[in-house]
């Protein structure tokens, strides 16, 4: 079972390093490189998804571009917060996982907004430069843009990547996976 | 990437340097020291110009925005000057701009360092250090399918477009195709993956301790002098700046 398991984190870990980085290079508005995390939260036990989760950003850094590394806690703190929401039964319904996106994008906008701001400056690759850009001009100030711009894109990111987990899901076999995805979707 | 290889334990070292640099340099100029200084350890470490290209190949598409956002339109910063008579011009944003830019610069060098670092050598001297071998395992495996993703996306996208997929113009028939797209590329490399890891249990991985080749990592004089270069990278500012 074990060796089953580190092929699917690795290919949900390839999946979130091939999503993101077709996000960084079409400037798409949009990450894309939670949609492995989340369906792993569902798939893996816990230590396997968080592992994934963790070496997404690190080895995006390398491979992919060295931005990506700064935000290993929002990974992790991504994939803590859908393992819990998969154990509460969020992926069962479309509306109860577009409310896991919601609160996935909460916690990931409190954990990076720190990052964005401390080493960025408030510029990142997505589309959120301009809405920071624009609520700076007005007066508003780095934490407060960085903040809006950051729920802004996230808000938009972490609910469609929820959604398309879902799709995935339930496309998926249920002898997929690990226990912890029967009591997530027993019922669908 | 080709050319000469660095140990992980100097790339590891460099990182470390790197992030204390990051910490400790708060001004331009000892910044800019830094980095001068981090830069030419970069290259004396790969002996090309390639960590110096990709590095500030990383560092534009940041430096530049950071410029236009608190050199000109951060309200938060005095005008000190206008340029044509209208564009304002803020002089401390652009001092802040430079140093987090700066700051991107050396970041975006030690990670570019690990793309000089031997993947073979990482992996056994990760394991000899007592790093879980199951992690080491999955981060081989996704480096392999990393590579096929973009090959099914490409055929998937192919197919879809063969069965009549409105995939353009215009953004919304793109962002409606995107799931038909991405849901049987995800689908698909999940069952793969789960399908290869069966069949490698069924060989044998995983049935006991996954075994690696345990040799003893070989710290060479060069790496030595290497690691002490790193710390000299980190003390030179303040000889430079007292």
């Amino acid at each position: 079972m074990k060796t089953r398991w580190i092929f699917i984190s690795a290919s949900c870990l390839a999946l979130n390093l091939t999503l993101g980085k077709i996000a960084a290079m079409l400037s798409l508005p949009v990450y894309l490189d939670t949609i492995g995390t989340i369906v792993g939260a569902v798939l893996l036990p816990p230590f396997y998804a968080v592992s994934m989760a963790v070496m997404t950003s690190l080895l995006a850094g390398i491979v992919i571009n060295p931005y990506f590394v700064a935000f290993s806690g929002s990974q992790l703190a991504i994939a803590l917060a859908a393992v819990g929401l998969c154990r509460l039964g969020f992926f069962k319904a479309w509306w109860s996982a577009l409310l896991a996106g919601v609160l996935i994008a909460l916690v990931s906008v409190a954990v990076s907004t720190p990052v964005s701001v401390l080493l960025f400056g408030g510029v990142s690759l997505s589309g959120t430069t301009a809405i920071n850009a624009f609520l700076l001009a007005t007066g508003q100030s780095l934490w407060k843009s960085a903040f809006g711009g950051a729920v802004v894109v996230e808000t938009i990111d972490k609910p469609a990547s929820a959604l398309l987990a879902l799709l995935v899901l339930r496309r998926l076999p249920p002898r997929l996976g690990a226990p912890q995805r029967n009591t997530a979707e027993g019922e669908s | 990437m080709n050319g000469p290889r660095i140990s992980p334990v100097v790339a590891c070292d460099w990182t470390l340097v790197c992030c204390a640099g990051v910490i400790l340099f708060g001004s331009l100029p000892e910044l800019a020291a830094f980095a001068l200084c981090y830069l030419c350890l970069a290259v004396s470490g790969s002996r090309s110009l390639a960590a110096l290209r990709l590095a500030v190949g990383f560092t534009l598409p940041f430096a530049l925005p950071l410029l236009a956002v608190h050199g000109i339109l951060n309200a938060n910063f005095a005008v000190s000057a206008r340029l044509f008579g209208g564009v304002p011009i803020r002089s401390a944003g652009m001092d802040y701009a430079l140093v987090i830019s700066l700051r991107i610069l050396v970041l975006s060098c030690a990670a570019v360092i690990w793309r000089f670092v031997d993947p073979d050598r990482l992996m056994r001297e990760s394991v000899h250090l007592g790093f879980p071998r199951s992690v080491v395992v999955m981060l081989a495996v996704a480096l392999a399918t990393m590579r096929m993703v973009p090959n099914r996306i490409r055929a998937v996208y192919l197919a879809q477009q063969a069965r009549g997929l409105p995939s353009g113009p215009g953004l919304g028939a793109r962002v409606r195709a995107f799931p038909s797209v991405v849901v049987p590329v995800v689908v698909s490399t999940l069952l793969e993956g789960a399908s290869r890891g069966e069949m490698m249990a069924t060989r044998g991985l995983g049935s006991c301790a996954f075994k690696m080749a345990l040799l003893a990592p070989v710290v060479a004089v060069g790496d030595v002098a290497q690691v002490l270069l790193g710390f000299l990278a980190l003390i030179a500012p303040f000889l430079v700046w007292p």
